[in-house]
């Protein structure tokens, strides 16, 4: 069976990195839905010895028109054209609060890779508000079951005006036993300067004796490999797993708040189709 | 300790999926916790895909298509069934193991599944194209080889192209082995005929089953202008991809 064609790489995150879904193939006035729990484990903070277990949703709606949920973007596909995908994309950044835990977190759809996590100073770092974003996303098959991924979303950060451009390859295997699908992905997230300073950096007015002024500018933030293994059990319940190791880039692996350069983050949930 | 809570929760999801994975009791076969099923919205995004392709397709077909795993098992007496909360619809098997797929918007929303009255494991279930049977059994030469860039180009733009670089290489007509004698010619443009070699083999050229009897038209053998004629309709025809 062509991978390719199965929409259900379903993943359990709050990320910001937002990536879509297929294209809806289905009958005018359809819908195809999947709703479900797991639960995700990643480190509190980046370099802390302690992870931090807790629940996440699984949520992916699409219909017939084009509309897709998943986790926290919400999107519409508009190509008519075979193997081209593109639309407007909207995502909630989840920001973060004092203790650098990100807000929002646990609401998951599909594909989407994790995002490097840091490791914050609970007393120095100012809360970051969670935030509408807007833009808009554009994938293309090469064929093989490998598509390129890529979405664009500005409005990140306090003062809206971050942006964050995430371009990734997904290759999804065939020839597997039945009713087992595997995708890797493998990426990388641009950052503009606003949003590096607000996640990254460090004003005067925030300096301690752990914490030295710190001014990033844009760069890439990080690089992603993601393995995802979803096993049908029924055409109503699938099992989705999720392993990613991220690796903190330029000047976000430079800055005073990142403590450590690699994360892995293993997410895992029981969904229904309906 | 989160790892061992992480470890706790996984293992009481995964009893919830046993639980909920569980079917009816077995009755026909069909409904056999054990049988082998299909998600009826994951091929029918298949077969849409094949309707909503863009470039040309006019020599080709799609099906949906049972194939056994292991060479012994054959498709004898094996059956596929349309299993929906409201419907039950057999769908008939060729003697390949092709079905004409029921783009059923009733069984898509019912979240149906196609069920086989045989183990999970023992047969795949797969698209499959194949170059159209023509009624009259005369088919030019430059027909064939556009038919088979065309399932060659298929299956590149769908993802199903096997790696490295391919190449159309001919056509091959299957016939049953219990059915009369294929009779295959290639006529060039002076008139003359000649008769294909019969072979034995699989109805395509990524089958590995030994079931059919089998005639390959292969290009390089042939002049590029000229007519294929069978003398009876073949089971498939199916592109040789090399």
């Amino acid at each position: 069976m062509n991978k390719r064609l199965l929409p259900v790489l379903l993943a359990l995150s709050g990320s910001a990195i937002a990536q879509t879904p297929s294209a809806p193939l289905m009958p005018d006035g359809s819908r195809d839905m999947y709703l479900g729990l797991g639960v995700v484990s990643a480190p509190r903070y980046a370099g802390a010895d302690d992870r931090r277990t807790r629940p996440s949703a699984l949520v992916q709606f699409q219909w017939s028109n084009g509309v897709f949920l998943s986790g926290l973007n919400l999107g519409m596909h508009l190509s008519s054209t075979p193997g081209l995908e593109y639309g407007p994309l909207l995502s909630v950044d989840p920001g973060r609060d004092a203790s650098g835990t990100r807000k929002l977190s646990g609401i998951g759809g599909v594909d989407l890779p994790a995002y490097g996590i840091l490791k914050f100073n609970p007393d120095d770092i100012p809360d970051i508000g969670a935030r509408l974003t807007a833009g808009g996303f554009v994938n293309r098959y090469f064929g093989d079951g490998v598509r390129l991924t890529s979405s664009l979303l500005h409005g990140a950060g306090d003062d809206r005006r971050g942006l964050l451009w995430n371009v990734a390859l997904q290759k999804t295997f065939a020839g597997l036993p039945a009713h087992h699908h595997v995708s890797v992905t493998a990426g990388v997230t641009w950052a503009n300067r606003r949003y590096m300073q607000e996640y990254f950096g460090v004003l005067p007015s925030q300096t301690s004796a752990s914490l030295r002024t710190y001014s990033p500018s844009a760069g890439v933030r990080d690089a992603h490999v993601t393995v995802n293994w979803n096993r049908e059990l029924s055409p109503q319940w699938l099992w989705a797993s999720q392993l990613t190791v991220a690796r903190m880039m330029s000047e976000a692996a430079d800055s005073p708040l990142t403590f450590r350069r690699n994360n892995l983050t293993v997410r895992t949930g029981l969904a229904y189709r309906f | 300790m989160s790892i061992r809570r992480l470890a706790i929760a996984t293992a009481l999801l995964l009893a919830a999926a046993g639980a909920f994975a569980q079917t009816a009791p077995a009755d026909d076969g069909f409904s056999a916790a054990d049988a082998a099923w299909m998600s009826y919205r994951d091929a029918y995004r298949q077969m849409l895909r094949f309707e909503k392709y863009g470039k040309p397709k006019h020599f080709i077909q799609h099906h949906f298509q049972v194939v056994p795993k292991d060479k012994a098992a054959g498709m004898e007496g094996v059956r596929l069934l349309l299993q929906g909360r409201t419907m039950q619809l057999e769908l008939p098997l060729d003697a390949a193991g092709r079905a004409v797929f029921p783009m059923s918007k009733a069984a898509y929303d019912e979240n149906a599944r196609l069920a086989l009255n045989r183990k999970s494991g023992q047969y795949v279930f797969q698209p499959r194209v194949s170059i159209v049977v023509r009624a009259d059994g005369v088919y030019e030469a430059a027909d064939l080889r556009a038919a088979c860039e065309q399932v060659l180009n298929y299956l590149r733009d769908s993802g199903q192209a096997p790696s490295g670089e391919r190449k159309c290489a001919g056509v091959v007509f299957s016939y049953a082995r219990n059915g009369v004698e294929p009779n295959v010619r290639f006529r060039g443009v002076d008139g003359q005929a000649s008769r294909l070699r019969i072979d034995e083999g699989g109805a395509f050229s990524d089958d590995s089953t030994v079931a059919f009897r089998t005639v390959t038209y292969s290009f390089a053998e042939w002049p590029e202008k000229g007519q294929v004629i069978t003398q009876t309709p073949p089971v498939a025809i199916g592109a040789v991809i090399r």
